[in-house]
């Protein structure tokens, strides 16, 4: 069914709505829409083509600097999200808006539990509860009203979220990047979920950059770029590789392949690690001189540990970490890094960089320890040297001098100093957990042929990653774990995604 | 460019002259003409040779104490115990100075100062210790520390070291090789003052070029960050708490050597506080504290001249610095907001 | 000795009594998401204006009110600045001591043409509940205590009712633990922030009440002597829970009432008067500890 089959009246119309931030950054640079009513419309982008701007500008979260939005052909002015609540505008949040320490049920009247509220401002739980639990049944979900959030696993907490959403009958509903955080086995029942909401005639806009789920569900798919629109179509007019290929804006190369530097010395080796209290059952593991070897699992299943262990944050009860032979087990972060070790962190504004001082100072930290950036005083000389270096050799861009604070660049810039930091010591292995999150396709690409590179003279990596694309691109070896264990090893060639994603959910064991 | 800084000045030269009428409503509530105060306030704290000398003496105290707290918060933690690391280390240098002598007044008053600056580090030492090991909010544990430093001192004034030939609570006087000599026959203005000032601009030195500096810097902006560049930042803010502790300390040495003579009761009129508003004011900036320093000690000794010629308590520098903190931070934030636009 | 035991509990309960007022009070702003390091100086400035307006009207609950009323004013700037501009909170609320500090002292002077201390047989006290039954312990241990202390206890009931069960509560909860799913449920975090600030206002109104108009009918300078902090440090303690904060208020009290004793003893009254400062500090120790344990166990 398409759009023209359906021939809905518009429900929500957007013409050249632009964003544009205090400090310069456009993140919406003209963007048109419309919706029709009753449709699944996906839209996609890559990571900062504005998506989410998009959403939140419609949710009422963000004003936009110019254009118009149109609801049922009336010109709105969206100024708070309770504007949007009212006029039947529901969002389900990429990053989750629950609060972990309340119940499943005060998650999902929060904001509605007026209705619930004596004179006396007293809460009738009891009442919520019965509410809550009918339409905890009526949509079919597996969640009991007083279970608190924080139990939770992730997949559910997400029903948790769009729970809360569709509590307020909401006609229109926006999900963005629903699936993100669902193991693929989850994925397909959620896109049936969504399928259902359809029929049951509500509006969804569907944010994605997954273009498979994408052409499943959707009624009519509108692409953006770089904060513009690029175009609006339905879906029997166009293909996925033709989507794929306004995303990006150039063609890119999909049979990326894994470096061929392997040697048969073993480098790296992790021995019976275990952890009481944390998720690390028994890992043991080796990388060989020249691998790449990807750490496959779904967020939560010990991958945080893993790393957290492996820097020397904890210390583990059990096993060993050598690397060429030297026993790193209890060694501080600062003798893992002088052994050869480096470390991309998953998130690198929480501990990959300190946003708010200047690139010179970012881009020497751990370096600093060095002597050739002087015993007492920094030598500044070689500080800049060593930083304009990998601001040229890894196209940081958006660099007005060495002192701008580093919150002035992108996501994509910011993470590109950071590898280049990491990978301009002599490494010998680089322990990397979600390298390229929130970076466009380019960067992504320059940050995994630093990787490739880097094994060219026998160094390695651990690749710690929720990407399966990635893992499989650029990965010679993929161990899956699952809750804290080591459960199934590929190697490349042999990757199967089917397989993978099994040992990844547990519905395969070893 | 040039339009900007244009702009700058120009709204902070707005913004100064809103705090200025806001003085003036104060003052006027009060019942003086607020042109004739600030007469006063100028004349007592600028007027002449002496009114200048005083008004820069006053400054030791307060830049010390203001870098004591500019220090530790520079690594990201509070140090709001000046007031009883200034006390402690009075105490120490006049025990020192009372006590023993090593022979040579340049000595003597080293070791002096040297011992006033352990007494204020080793108060700073146990808050700084449970904030890294237990996490023992510092905020409560040095302004505690405060009360329990200053009812030890009057202790150790009233019973074990008073000297008893004098009616008030206060120790003997140091012998006179420790006394740091004044500059000026009629005034108390002594080498104090520039012991004071090199020692902000040693730390200024130390946060912008040491690698030491550096790493305080960065632990300041991002703990975990530095923490995963090899920096110890446990040490680091422990340490930098210390130097905080002893620069207060410090600052309570140079007032019984430079000024004082002797420990006392009533000795410090609440200087580690006004320090910290000095240091609120100066957003940790070494340079700025130094002048906004200078600001605060010509509203304390003017204010003094103030009372003396008018109705106006003395108290009032106290109510005007208050103010100006809190229309200075407002300020910055709006013009952090406007100039992002 | 018996008596010395039941002056020792009145004491304790009559200084515990603001301790838990302002404790209350900053666990709103606390549950808010602002550490509130202001108490001092709003107990302070009630302290002062409670005192001002029992003396000028003669009446002792509108010096109560007068008290309140310049407490909530503060607590408002107060948030204003935190909430409203996004200062730093630690630098605002010590400003706001300071201004308050030399504020009440510089009023002292103009007003009364004191020194640093105001008092005048026309300052009316805030009434006891002045029953007797003639039953010892009833009239000594339950009865007979400032009314501001009845009125603290129903305030931790109606504080935990109003934080587990009202809609307010719930907001209030999810303020300082995730805002933005406050702002997605379409309700204000500044009001929310807002309507915790003027509740702070008024128990740290009420606290300083109870400090300058019961029992002592004067002000005096500083005469919280950092029992603002104190409460922080029940909150931090109880981190927010009321059941904690009563028993932990009552604690503090105890110790305020022993250095009270311990003044008229042989030893150095300065001993004395350092106790309940060290042992704040000892009981947030030892609480640390424990909690260092327990992450330790699990």
């Amino acid at each position: 069914m398409g759009p023209d089959f359906l021939g809905g009246a518009e429900v929500i119309t957007i013409k050249d709505l632009t964003k544009r931030y205090p400090n310069g950054f456009e993140a919406l640079k003209g963007v048109n829409l419309s919706v029709k009513k009753g449709e699944i419309h996906s839209i996609v982008g890559e990571n900062g083509a504005g998506k989410t701007t998009l959403m939140n500008i419609i949710f009422g979260l963000i004003k936009p600097t110019t254009g118009s939005i149109s609801v049922d052909d009336k010109e709105v002015n969206i100024s708070s999200t309770g504007k949007a609540i009212e006029m039947g505008i529901g969002m389900v949040h990429q990053h989750f808006m629950i609060v972990p320490n309340l119940s499943v049920m005060e998650n999902v009247v929060l904001g509605s539990e007026k209705d619930f509220t004596n004179f006396f401002g007293k809460i009738d739980y009891k009442s919520i509860k019965l509410k809550v639990g009918d339409l905890i049944k009526k949509l079919k979900l597996s969640l009991s009203p007083e279970d608190i959030v924080r139990d939770l696993p992730i997949g559910k907490q997400q029903l948790v979220e769009i729970l809360k959403v569709l509590y307020k009958g909401p006609e229109i509903i926006i999900l963005d990047e629903p699936t993100a955080v669902l193991v693929p086995t989850e994925v397909n029942d959620f896109l049936d979920f969504v399928i259902n909401l359809k029929n049951e005639g509500k509006t969804v806009i569907f944010i994605s950059h997954r273009l498979k789920e994408v052409f499943k569900i959707s009624d009519s798919i509108t692409v953006l770029r770089n904060g513009k629109t690029v175009g609006s179509y339905s879906k029997q007019d166009i293909t996925r590789d033709e989507v794929a290929n306004l995303m990006i804006g150039k063609k890119f190369d999909f049979n990326a392949t894994p470096p061929k530097n392997e040697k048969e010395e073993i480098l790296f080796s992790v021995d019976d690690l275990s952890l009481k209290g944390m998720m690390i059952k028994n890992i043991s593991f080796n990388i060989k001189k020249g691998e790449i070897l990807g750490v496959a699992g779904v967020e939560g299943n010990g991958q945080e540990d893993l790393f957290s262990v492996l820097t020397g944050d904890i210390l583990p009860e059990q096993g060993s970490v050598k690397l060429a032979d030297k026993e790193l087990n209890k060694s501080t972060i600062l003798e893992k890094r002088k052994a050869g070790i480096a470390y991309i962190t998953d998130d690198r504004i929480k501990n990959g960089l300190a946003i708010d001082r200047s690139i010179l100072e970012n881009g020497i930290a751990y370096h600093h320890k060095d002597q050739r950036f002087g015993k007492v005083l920094i030598n500044n000389k070689n500080s800049v040297k060593l930083v304009t270096g990998i601001v040229e050799d890894y196209d940081v861009r958006g660099v007005k001098n060495m002192k701008t604070p580093v919150s002035s660049l992108s996501g994509g810039n910011m993470q590109k100093l950071l590898v280049g930091r990491e990978l301009n010591n002599q490494v010998k292995l680089l322990i990397a957990s979600q390298p390229t999150s929130g970076v466009d396709i380019a960067a992504k690409a320059l940050i995994h042929d630093s990787f490739k590179e880097l094994t060219v003279e026998g160094n390695s990596v651990l690749l710690i990653s929720s990407d399966l694309d990635e893992l499989m691109s650029i990965s010679n070896r993929i161990i899956v774990l699952y809750r804290g264990k080591i459960v199934a090893e590929f190697k490349y060639p042999d990757y199967d995604i089917k397989e993978l994603s099994y040992y990844m959910t547990g519905l395969k064991e070893s | 460019m040039f339009s900007n800084t244009l702009k700058k000045i120009t709204i902070w030269v707005f913004f100064i002259l809103i705090i200025l009428a806001v003085w003036a409503v104060i003052i006027a509530i009060s019942g003086e003409n607020p042109f004739s105060a600030f007469g006063y306030i100028l004349e007592g704290s600028l007027g002449d040779t002496g009114y200048f000398l005083s008004t820069l003496n006053k400054m030791v105290p307060i830049m010390l104490t203001a870098l004591a707290v500019a220090i530790p918060s520079w690594a990201g933690i509070w140090n709001i115990g000046g007031e009883g690391q200034l006390l402690l280390g009075g105490f120490g240098a006049a025990l020192i100075g009372f006590s023993i002598n090593l022979g040579s007044s340049f000595l003597n008053i080293l070791f002096a100062l040297i011992v006033s600056a352990l007494f204020g580090l080793v108060w700073a030492l146990w808050p700084g210790y449970l904030k890294i090991k237990l996490n023992v909010d510092e905020v409560v544990t040095t302004l505690m520390g405060n009360y329990i430093a200053s009812y030890f001192v009057l202790f150790l004034i009233n019973y074990p070291f008073r000297d008893h030939s004098s009616p008030m609570a206060q120790t003997k006087y140091i012998d006179s090789s420790f006394q740091i000599p004044y500059m000026f026959r009629g005034s108390q203005f002594s080498y104090t003052f520039f012991i004071a000032l090199g020692v902000v601009f040693i730390f200024y030195f130390i946060i912008r070029k040491f690698k030491f500096g550096y790493e305080i810097r960065m632990t300041g902006s991002n703990p975990d960050f530095s923490k995963m560049s090899g920096i110890k930042t446990k040490k680091i803010k422990l340490v930098s708490m210390l130097m905080g502790g002893a620069v207060a300390g410090l600052a309570g040495g140079l007032l019984v050597l430079g000024m004082n003579h002797r420990m006392m009761q009533s000795f410090s009129p609440g200087f580690g506080f006004t320090g910290l508003l000095v240091c609120l004011l100066a957003f940790n900036n070494p340079i700025l504290i130094v002048f906004i320093s200078f600001i605060f000690a010509m509203l304390q000794t003017g204010s003094v001249n103030l009372e003396l010629f008018s109705n106006v308590p003395a108290e009032i520098s106290g109510l005007l610095q208050a103010v100006m903190v809190l229309f200075v931070s407002a300020f910055k934030i709006i013009s952090m907001r406007k100039g992002g636009k | 000795m018996f008596d010395e035991i039941t002056t020792l509990y009145t004491t304790t309960i009559r200084m515990a009594t603001p301790i838990l007022l302002a404790s209350l009070g900053g666990a709103l702003t606390y549950y808010a998401g602002i550490v509130n390091v202001a108490m001092e100086g709003l107990m302070l400035i009630s302290a002062f204006f409670s005192v001002v307006f029992s003396f000028m009207t003669g009446n002792a609950f509108l010096g109560i009110l007068g008290g309140m009323a310049a407490s909530v004013i503060f607590s408002l700037i107060y948030t204003f600045f935190v909430s409203g501009l996004k200062a730093n909170n630690f630098a605002i609320g010590f400003a706001l001591n300071i201004l308050v500090s030399s504020l009440t002292i510089f009023l002292t002077r103009v007003m009364f043409v004191g020194q640093n201390v105001f008092n005048s047989p026309k300052i009316v006290a805030i009434p006891s509940l002045d029953i007797h039954t003639g039953i010892y312990f009833i009239d000594n241990y339950i009865l007979n205590f400032s009314v501001l202390t009845y009125v603290a206890i129903f305030l931790v009931f109606l504080f935990s009712f109003i934080i587990y069960k009202t809609t307010y509560g719930l907001h209030l909860r999810v303020c300082g633990e995730k805002p933005k799913a406050l702002v997605a449920g379409g309700i204000k975090v500044g009001y929310v922030q807002l309507i915790a600030s003027i509740l702070c206002g008024c128990l740290c109104g009420l606290a300083g009440s109870q400090l300058s108009l019961y029992n002592v009918r004067m002000f005096s300078r500083d005469m919280t002597g950092g029992r603002g902090f104190v409460a922080l440090a029940v909150i931090l303690i109880a981190r927010g829970k009321p059941k904690y904060m009563i028993l932990i208020s009552f604690l503090f009290g105890f110790f305020d009432s022993l250095s009270l004793k311990l003044q008229n003893q042989a030893i150095p009254p300065q001993f004395a008067l350092m106790l309940p400062y060290v042992m704040s500090v000892v009981v947030m120790l030892v609480f640390y500890l424990k909690d260092k344990k327990k992450l330790e166990t699990v």
